[in-house]
């Protein structure tokens, strides 16, 4: 017999709630007996097609000496309020405890993982590091933010038309004007979907938009109320709403990161058929979407989050669409 | 509602081609040629992207944990190479010729990955030079790197579902000695393997 750890839960189904206690027992086979740190660690581990997060690590030194042959070590771990394991496709979570013993044994390992679930209408919930509540829509950029970013788009676009027109002086030209034309277009682009709203409401006019709540249980619905009096006359395309669960992952590290959001799951809602609709009309309306019973609890850490989002585009023939994409947290 | 243990079913703790993190990518390693560190010995690992460079780069740091770990980013400032007797460098070709000329004398032996082949500059430094060249994935090669994944992704003792060779085949095929692009196709295998055991 060598040194070997092993850890077994109490509960052989290993599924655990909200509020539970994770407990069980190390096994230490020893044959000599022996001294050193047994610790056992209690954490998190987010895992999948890219970089894995980790996070409630809870760690205590369960044994420093013990006699020879098999010695038992009761543990207990009382659980947070998540996050709660998931099963994705792209990213899954998972809770572990691990037994690790150090020093003269190298690096003897035991691990098991078990299922941590919700309860409902918990007080409080831990939905990852990297959370933060969605900030509702109706908060217009106060004039000196939307200075700021106008002024900084205008320096960047014209810093391109610049580039463009006075520095092919100096770089060959077939350098500088693919380079020109890339800042140009991405910088334009940028300004652009910074700048899309305001131009779709110079004919559309000011759009009142109520989401709520952001925060919802599986089963509960969001209530969406949209109006606003025409500006100019519009041609609308047809109008849909949509809720989207994401998947976000990360492969590359540094500059090379790369971040992946993959929607798992697409609810369409249909609101209304392409219309015309003259200066002065009010266009309004107002639709309930529900949230899938099984629905996912949002999670968020580096490199790895399961996030909801409600979707309202308004497309306007010949003109820049109005968009707003709605973050929703599901809790349980 | 109470996730599935999808893995479970399956006798695995996760999917086997889920990213590792840095040490158990460098325990993933497979037919790891042995190599002596010595003084003026630079052991140079070529290879093009997804070859498994960084993997192999990692299984010999850690032999030698103590030795600086360098990863240059494509982009942006470089981390800075300290001097020591060992260094393991990443992506060596992201440095500048001139700055690589200056740099090879902050060790007395080095470790390095690159998709450039820089014998001669380390020659000219007075380093010895041993290659070793990431081509030509075998089936062999790959069903050694599918073990060592499933028997890190592995529960308990018993039966794992296996890829069968014909597939690998077909992948090998497909993609040639691209491993990183077929771990990627066998990643959505055991998804979609997990899926359909529930």
């Amino acid at each position: 017999m060598s040194f070997k750890l092993e850890i077994r839960l109490d509960r052989p189904d290993g599924v655990y709630l909200a509020g539970d206690t994770v407990s069980g027992i190390v096994t230490i086979h020893d044959p000599d007996g022996g001294r050193g740190k047994i610790q056992l660690i209690r954490e998190w581990r987010a895992h999948g097609r890219g970089h894995g997060d980790h996070g409630s690590r809870a760690e205590v030194t369960i044994a420093e000496t013990w006699g020879a042959g098999v010695s038992e070590v009761p543990f207990s771990f009382p659980m947070p309020d998540g996050p709660f394991t998931y099963r994705g496709t792209n990213t899954n979570l998972d809770w572990y405890v691990r037994a690790e013993s150090g020093g003269m044994f190298g690096k003897t390992k035991a691990e098991t993982d078990f299922i941590f679930g919700a309860v409902p209408n918990m007080p409080s919930v831990d939905f990852g590091p990297s959370y933060s509540a969605p900030v509702a829509y109706g908060k217009p950029a106060t004039g000196s933010t939307f200075g700021i970013v106008a002024l900084v788009i205008f320096l960047f676009i014209f810093g391109g038309i610049g580039f463009f027109v006075f520095g092919t002086a100096q770089p060959p030209l077939i350098v500088a004007l693919p380079f020109g034309a890339i800042f140009l277009g991405v910088f334009g682009f940028i300004g652009y979907s910074f700048l899309r709203n305001n131009l779709a409401q110079a004919r559309l006019g000011t759009v009142n938009l109520e989401i709520e709540p952001t925060q919802v249980q599986p089963g509960q619905s969001i209530q969406i109320r949209f109006s606003t009096t025409v500006k100019a006359e519009v041609n609308l395309e047809k109008i849909e709403v949509k809720l989207v669960q994401n998947e976000f992952y990360a492969t590359g590290s540094g500059t090379n990161r790369s971040t992946h959001t993959v929607p798992i799951l697409q609810q369409v809602i249909p609101v209304s058929e392409a219309r015309a609709l003259r200066a002065g009309e009010k266009l309004e309306f107002a639709v309930e979407i529900p949230i899938p019973a099984d629905a996912a609890t949002t999670f968020s850490a580096h490199d790895n989050k399961v996030t909801w989002q409600v979707q309202i585009t308004l497309p306007i023939k010949g003109w820049s669409d109005w968009q707003h994409f709605q973050d929703i947290t599901v809790r349980p | 509602m109470l996730p599935t243990r999808a893995y479970a079913t399956l006798n695995l703790r996760w999917n086997p081609f889920s990213e590792p993190n840095q040490e158990e990518r460098a325990d993933l390693a497979v037919q790891m040629p042995e190599f002596l560190l010595e003084p003026k010995k630079a052991i140079l690992i070529l290879g093009e992207k997804g070859r498994g460079k960084t993997t192999h780069l990692l299984a010999l740091h850690q032999k030698n944990p103590d030795a600086p770990y360098v990863h240059l980013s494509e982009f942006g400032k470089h981390p800075s190479i300290p001097r020591a007797n060992i260094i393991f460098l990443d992506e060596a070709q992201r440095l500048p010729h001139l700055t690589r000329r200056f740099i090879w004398q902050r060790a007395k032996t080095w470790v390095i990955a690159s998709h450039e082949n820089h014998t001669r500059e380390l020659e000219q430094a007075g380093f010895r030079v041993e290659i070793l060249h990431l081509t030509g994935l075998t089936l062999g090669k790959l069903e050694a790197v599918i073990e060592k994944r499933l028997e890190w992704a592995q529960r308990s003792e018993g039966q794992i579902p296996r890829i069968p060779q014909q597939k690998l085949e077909q992948l090998l095929k497909q993609f040639g000695d691209d491993l990183r692009t077929i771990e990627g196709a066998l990643y959505n295998m055991y998804q979609k393997l997990s899926k359909e055991s529930l």
